[in-house]
């Protein structure tokens, strides 16, 4: 119960805030201009990474986003492009606030004043980080699904698994397997749920930064540095023996949930693997806020 | 039996090579409006830190109400209210909103109990507005009112006056009295406005260089004996005449005056000394000695 009632005002307290509303309001106005580019030139990432495709194949992908249109297909082929850019981004600018704005505020000081373990007041920061991390991205889920729909109406999803990911693309043969419209928007909100567990490791990652420094701005830099510091990192070719561990090259594992048959295995195994970050962070996080001495 | 609510014994804390307190032992005893003194950097707010449980000792331990801080974090600290340094609160929201948010982090509050807080300080009509159009002084007292929230048995204010004008001030003394009387509280406050802490304390305790100097009930501390300045001319020549023939301590001197502690009955008795030794002597002055005084006294006394 103490628990739930300190989340209630975390929430209560975060929410109040108008970053929080301008963040919703920045996600809409990004996906509507992604609609707007669509809608006007067949803009998207595939046919952008389709131009390195040989001829017919380029057609292929081509002639299929174009006849293929419909909502469906515009939230799947833009949640790459929104769960590697824009979420990593949110999740970094409010999870690296968490504790590094109290400590600026001089309100860890007061909070921490009150009969609360650390643990309990440290863990209710990384549940409200959680939910304001799944927010953010089923709130992305939704607005594009659904202003998709509104505006280039519904259908089946031409499965675009092999479009997302370049190494699919190139072996796009043109032969896909239509999912129905039912399947395709359970499929689209798994991926989007496996996005959420990703994007959550850039969440406490941030966190875990913000409980070293004493500037929120430093939280925040410094995590979404070493987010793109460590994209480079995996494109490195001598540092391929590296990519296993550097979680940003997992960012994309939820692309396979829109093949025929996903590859379960695979897909349950970045799940732990995940997982397996965020509680290493979390417990990183946690061991430095115990001992920290508050002197703000 | 011991009825202290706080206890401290051997505290020490360092940074790095700096010891900031060092081996401290305190007692308050329940009804206490007990003031904590010392020069800037004696370690004050690093004590009232520890004891608020917002950082570790390196040594030594403390006890609040019986129950070790160390130990069962959450009951000792259940008994404490606490305003450390300047009130820090979430300026987007009400007054109301932050006594609730961080009230929620102890136990179930209610609206009555928000109302009957605010009420405490004087600030009842004003719950509904955000704290960032509050003066300082008003984010005193709702600092106050946020340390009362718990219902603590031990109140811990860290210069609760710092930054206000001299209204502000005394609206905060006032405050704080009146709360030790009526809410049954002790209140441990730290301070340098001497004449502050003066005004309110029963006991206090002087700190210098992280180590204790002093602690006990006011008056005790001053002792029976009261502060005589004597008016007369030759000033050294009498100072070293009190100092090496009659064995006196001289407190403090000027071109026109001395001061030193002295019973009343040997007050005739010096007087005769110093005009028998040629001075002439046009003011003898007895008052009992400010803690101003008494402070000066035992920091200067912990340098050497």
């Amino acid at each position: 119960m103490r628990f739930l009632r300190a989340l209630k005002y975390e929430l209560v307290k975060n929410l109040r805030k108008k970053r929080t509303f301008w963040a919703f309001v920045a996600i809409a106005a990004l996906v509507s201009i992604l609609l707007t580019a669509y809608t006007a030139t067949r803009w998207n990432p595939v046919t952008y990474y389709a131009k390195g495709l040989g001829g017919v194949r380029r057609a292929l992908v081509m002639k299929a986003v174009d006849e293929c249109a419909n909502g469906a297909l515009f939230a799947t082929l833009f949640m790459g492009l929104l769960s590697f850019a824009l979420l990593p981004v949110l999740a970094v600018a409010f999870g690296g606030e968490l504790i590094s704005s109290e400590i600026q505020l001089g309100t860890l000081r007061t909070a921490l004043t009150r009969p609360v373990t650390r643990l309990g007041y440290y863990t209710t920061k990384y549940a409200y980080a959680a939910i304001i991390t799944l927010g953010f991205v089923l709130f992305t889920a939704l607005f594009t699904y659904g202003l998709g729909v509104a505006f280039l109406g519904r259908g089946p999803l031409l499965a675009p698994a092999a479009f997302l990911r370049p190494s699919f693309a190139a072996q796009f043969s043109g032969v896909t397997q239509p999912l129905s419209e039912q399947t395709a928007f359970v499929r689209y909100l798994v991926a989007y749920l496996l996005v959420a567990l990703a994007v959550m490791t850039m969440t406490t990652l941030s966190l875990t930064l913000s409980t070293v420094v004493k500037h929120t701005g430093a939280a925040m830099i410094i995590a979404i540095s070493l987010y793109f510091i460590l994209h480079i990192l995996t494109m490195t070719p001598w540092l391929e023996s590296w990519r296993p561990y550097l979680f940003v090259s997992k960012m994309d594992y939820w692309v396979p949930v829109f093949t025929a048959d996903p590859p379960s295995g695979e897909i349950w195994r970045t799940v732990a693997y995940f997982a397996v970050y965020n509680a290493a962070l979390f417990a990183v996080g946690l061991a430095v806020f115990l001992r920290r001495d508050i002197q703000c | 039996m011991n009825d202290a609510i706080l206890e401290t014994q051997d505290l020490t804390k360092r940074f790095g090579a700096r010891v900031a307190v060092d081996r401290l032992s305190l007692c308050v005893e329940r009804g206490d409006v007990f003031g904590f003194l010392g020069p800037n950097g004696a370690g004050k707010t690093t004590t009232i830190r520890m004891v608020t449980g917002l950082i570790r000792p390196n040594r030594g331990r403390i006890v609040v109400g019986g129950v070790r801080l160390r130990r069962h974090r959450r009951r000792a600290l259940a008994k404490v209210g606490a305003l450390v340094e300047t009130p820090a609160f979430y300026p987007h929201l009400s007054a109301l909103n932050n006594l609730a948010a961080f009230g929620s982090l102890s136990r179930r509050v209610t609206r009555a109990e928000l109302d009957e807080t605010l009420d405490l300080v004087g600030l009842l009509g004003r719950g509904a507005d955000k704290v960032r159009a509050y003066s300082h002084g008003m984010k005193q007292r709702l600092g106050i009112a946020c340390a009362l929230l718990p219902r603590p048995e031990l109140l811990v204010l860290d210069e609760p006056s710092d930054g206000l004008d001299p209204r502000g001030i005394k609206e905060v003394r006032d405050l704080i009295v009146s709360l030790a009387r009526e809410l049954d509280v002790t209140v441990f406050i730290s301070s340098h406005i001497l004449s502050e802490v003066e005004q309110m304390c029963t006991r206090l305790a002087i700190i210098d260089h992280g180590r204790l100097v002093k602690q006990g009930a006011i008056a005790e501390l001053r002792g029976p004996e009261p502060v005589v300045t004597f008016g007369l001319d030759r000033v050294a020549e009498a100072k070293a005449l009190l100092e090496k023939q009659l064995g006196l301590s001289v407190l403090s001197s000027d071109e026109a005056e001395l001061r030193l502690k002295l019973a009343h009955e040997r007050i005739a008795d010096v007087n005769a000394a110093l005009v028998r030794a040629g001075h002439r002597v046009h003011a003898i002055v007895p008052e009992q000695q400010s803690l101003e005084d008494l402070f000066l006294e035992l920091t200067e006394k912990s340098i050497l």
